[in-house]
């Protein structure tokens, strides 16, 4: 049996330990309480002594090390999410696959597969509603310079098949980047940065409310140096939380949409949330994949594809197979 | 070309009921589908099958029952088989847990050409989340932990396909027409329902129809329903009698794609196999 670490997103032994923030698993109790062997199998026998393979993907959330599973068979789009911290990055994508799974549609695109599926369901779990009406949004994201975090999703449209990786991390990450894009500890900003087809920039609405000028002058921020190197990478406006869209000062609100027009002329801006008020609330059940209908649309030109990272060929991962398995 | 079929099916999807009530109609050579000669095992469905003959609920196959089925068989001239390598779907189980594959299970999917899913609705469990309904009175809070919960049943049958999809060095890239995938899903009376089986499969498990729709050339894909018993033995007498005065043969039925019902269960291996 593979073993993987039983914490929730924790990528170790492929990726980091997120317990200790380090590659160091076999210290970790987490690892140690579950796996008395810290080797993992690439071959193992099971019951009634049959060999078993691994797959390639474990359902985790991939590390930049596993792209080669993707880009064997097609140059991955990777959309990096940036913005604060609290702005709500990894709960859109929860509320992303929470609409997936509940039978709602990209506009045109097709769910055709994802590696990250268990990684996707976590996220989800945190939008279930608990007995007392309660629900939890997900914890902080680590921010360690080398905690990565790439859901994958699968897609097609009329022929075409995308292979897309949402790179999600810390806000403090990106809010250090963006005062200093050499910082010590923003290995992974840096890595989404250069390594982005996209980007869906979160402008929490909530923090507009709370620390009003203060919160505008961190986004603004971060939104400077998104654009200081985009070339002409499609980046997306999504405001967060904007059930309470009402409540932010109307001065703040004007400044910034105006702040952020000029930073990004050519970014479309959307308003999502994840608190439906009624059966066909578009901020929830329509704007959060209209969010990624806006990107595949941009990104669906050659042109567009980041193909830096493609490893050797384009070619489809089980078809160029070669006769064995990846272990 | 391998043009052997084979069943897949998590533990109680109603594989071995089937294979049992299958077995008996293909012995009488009345349909197209016929046994080409006996089988060299059948302990697999004996049990289940005598247990049918006298009116008696089958028993759930019991967990380390590892043989395999396989059924010799002839269409419109044509040889083929019939596998079943883990009717009590553990295989399935261990498969999914440890996303490891037995190298037993790279030669069954190697070899076929044809795959029938069993899928058992009644036992899918839905969510109960955000984007089901509105609600206006939900508070949210930031949670201090994180915990990996049970995968849910959509995501485990979309895990599975994909598993299976990469022992059989099989791409998604372009539609996939080998091999044929066909859906039965199972216990079809205990769903009380009018749908037909592609709208029961939208209902249950619209993730998993649109990546199978998304991945399969149309006419290589078939959804269908299935009762191989048609009610529950278990605590009815007029049901047993039924078995024993028409005979198990003459039960059960298959839900084809427009929602009309086939008394011939063997038409599912039949265009599983076309």
């Amino acid at each position: 049996m593979r073993k993987k670490c039983p914490t929730a997103n924790c990528s170790a032994p492929k990726g980091m330990c997120l317990k200790l923030m380090s590659h160091e698993h076999l210290k970790c109790d987490n690892w140690s309480k579950e796996n008395s062997s810290a080797l993992v199998p690439k071959v193992v026998k099971s019951k009634g002594k049959t060999e078993s393979k691994g797959l390639p993907w474990t359902g985790e959330p991939l590390q930049p090390e596993d792209l080669p599973i993707i880009s064997e068979r097609s140059a991955p789009l990777i959309i990096g999410m940036v913005g604060t911290a609290d702005a709500g990055k990894t709960s859109y994508l929860g509320m992303l696959y929470t609409l997936l799974f509940n039978g709602r549609d990209i506009k045109n695109w097709s769910f055709s597969g994802s590696y990250t599926l268990s990684a996707w369901e976590t996220l989800a779990q945190y939008l279930k509603i608990k007995h007392d009406g309660s629900i939890e949004f997900p914890a902080p994201t680590p921010s360690h310079p080398e905690f990565y975090s790439l859901y994958h999703l699968a897609l097609k449209s009329e022929g075409i098949f995308r292979d897309v990786l949402f790179a999600d991390s810390s806000g403090e990450v990106f809010t250090a980047w963006s005062e200093d894009i050499h910082d010590a500890n923003a290995d992974n900003a840096r890595w989404i940065y250069k390594n982005s087809s996209a980007f869906i920039f979160m402008v929490d609405s909530n923090a507009l409310i709370e620390k009003r000028g203060q919160a505008k002058s961190e986004i603004v921020q971060v939104a400077e140096q998104l654009a200081a190197n985009l070339n002409d990478r499609p980046v997306i406006v999504v405001w967060t939380k904007s059930d309470k869209a009402e409540e932010i000062k109307e001065k703040i609100k004007k400044s910034l949409e105006e702040d952020l027009l000029n930073i990004f002329p050519n970014a479309t801006s959307i308003k999502v949330s994840n608190f439906p008020k009624k059966d066909k609330d578009q901020l929830c059940y329509e704007n959060n994949l209209n969010v990624i209908v806006d990107l595949l649309n941009h990104l669906n030109k050659p042109s567009r594809i980041n193909l830096e990272i493609s490893l050797e060929q384009a070619n489809d991962h089980f078809i160029d197979f070669k006769g064995r398995l990846h272990e | 070309m391998n043009n052997s079929l084979l069943i897949i099916g998590r533990p109680s999807s109603g594989k071995t009921t089937f294979l049992a009530q299958f077995l008996t109609r293909v012995r009488k050579k009345k349909n197209n589908i016929i046994l080409s000669k006996a089988p060299e095992n059948i302990k697999a469905i004996s049990d289940a099958q005598k247990r049918l003959a006298a009116g008696e609920e089958p028993n759930t196959t019991a967990a380390g029952s590892n043989e395999e089925l396989v059924l010799p068989l002839v269409l419109n001239g044509n040889e083929t088989q019939l596998r079943c390598p883990d009717y009590g779907g553990e295989q399935i189980t261990s498969l999914l847990q440890s996303m490891a594959i037995e190298s037993r299970w790279l030669e069954y999917v190697d070899s076929s050409d044809h795959w029938v899913l069993f899928i058992r609705p009644s036992l899918i469990s839905s969510s109960y989340d955000l984007t089901i309904s509105a609600y206006e009175n939900i508070h949210g809070s930031k949670s201090s932990h994180s915990v990996t919960p049970d995968p849910s049943d959509q995501s485990q049958f979309i895990e599975l396909v994909q598993a299976l999809l990469y022992a059989k060095k099989t791409g998604v890239r372009k539609s996939i027409s080998t091999p044929k995938l066909t859906l039965a899903l199972t216990c079809w009376d205990e769903l009380k329902t009018s749908k037909t089986p592609k709208e029961l499969l939208q209902e249950k498990m619209p993730l998993f129809k649109q990546f199978i729709e998304a991945n399969w050339e149309q006419s290589q894909l078939g959804i269908l329903g299935l009762s191989a018993q048609e009610f529950s033995l278990n605590g009815n007498p007029e049901g047993s009698d039924k078995y024993l005065d028409d005979l198990p043969e003459n039960i059960g039925y298959l839900v084809l794609p427009d929602g009309s019902l086939d008394k011939d269960l063997t038409k599912l291996v039949e265009l599983a196999l076309l």
